[in-house]
């Protein structure tokens, strides 16, 4: 009975696959304020973070993630928005 | 003891000899409050990626040191005041530090700069701490070439993993 009344929700319509946090799956690769090149990975073109959703991280390096793009801004190596025209 | 990380950003447009002298009168306050210095790295002139009073480039040195939370205080001070300091950020790497490793450290990176040389540690088995401080910045301040942007290597995303679980089955209880 229960199963049915489950199966009757609507449905996720997306298929979607998992992604791995890509720091959790290679360890050697650190996170780094000052390495801003590697950082910009995770910006939108417009400067912002990507949510975890889009880039697949993990709580923990997402907290981590977060905290070096900040140092990286404070500190001019990346931008705080990006604005154009 | 406790390391700290700052990095600074001073005019683009100071010549060698000034920017030499502003990287110095900072690590000389480093050294004075018992800082020890591990290193002292210039990245050199970088485009910034904002205006920082209406300037668009500007000169980056990371000194990477040991010692106590004055340091830090009386170092943000001096940045403050001075002019030719465009942005400063000090970070904090560990809270408890050895000073012998730091010592350690230091003579490491001494001899990986100056390899050329034979190392003296046989003649001289005890060397005062002072000396060993303030050494490594000068060395660091006269090579400005080092490869200093390091390139961190991505996977690209390709784990393509099958989906492992049907997420969210609830089981009803009610």
């Amino acid at each position: 009975m229960a199963y049915t009344r489950n199966s009757s929700r609507p449905r996720r319509r997306f298929f979607h696959r998992r992604k791995v946090c890509r720091f959790c799956a290679d360890s050697s690769l650190k996170i780094d304020y000052k390495n801003a090149d590697s950082l910009r990975f995770f910006l939108t073109e417009r400067g912002k973070i990507t949510p975890r959703r889009i880039n697949g991280c993990c709580a923990k390096h997402q907290r981590e993630l977060t905290v070096a793009i900040k140092r990286a801004r404070t500190l001019a190596l990346l931008p705080y928005a990006v604005t154009e025209g | 003891m406790k390391r700290y990380e700052v990095v600074f950003i001073s005019l683009a447009d100071l010549s060698a000899d000034e920017t030499d002298g502003v990287i110095e009168k900072y690590t000389s306050i480093i050294t004075e409050l018992d800082g020890k210095i591990v290193k002292v790295d210039k990245w050199g002139k970088r485009r910034l990626a904002y205006y920082i009073r209406k300037r668009r480039e500007g000169f980056y040195t990371l000194v990477d040191f040991g010692g106590e939370n004055k340091i830090i205080q009386e170092l943000e001070r001096n940045f403050k005041i001075d002019d030719k300091i465009l942005r400063y950020q000090s970070v904090k790497l560990s809270d408890h530090v050895d000073p012998d490793e730091l010592d350690r450290e230091i003579e490491e990176a001494k001899q990986k700069e100056a390899p050329p040389e034979v190392p003296p540690a046989e003649e001289k088995p005890e060397e005062p701490a002072g000396d060993a401080a303030v050494e490594p910045a000068v060395e660091a301040a006269a090579e400005p070439e080092e490869p200093a942007a390091e390139e961190v290597e991505k996977p690209q995303e390709d784990t393509d993993e099958p989906p492992s679980e049907p997420s969210e089955k609830e089981t009803g209880e009610q």
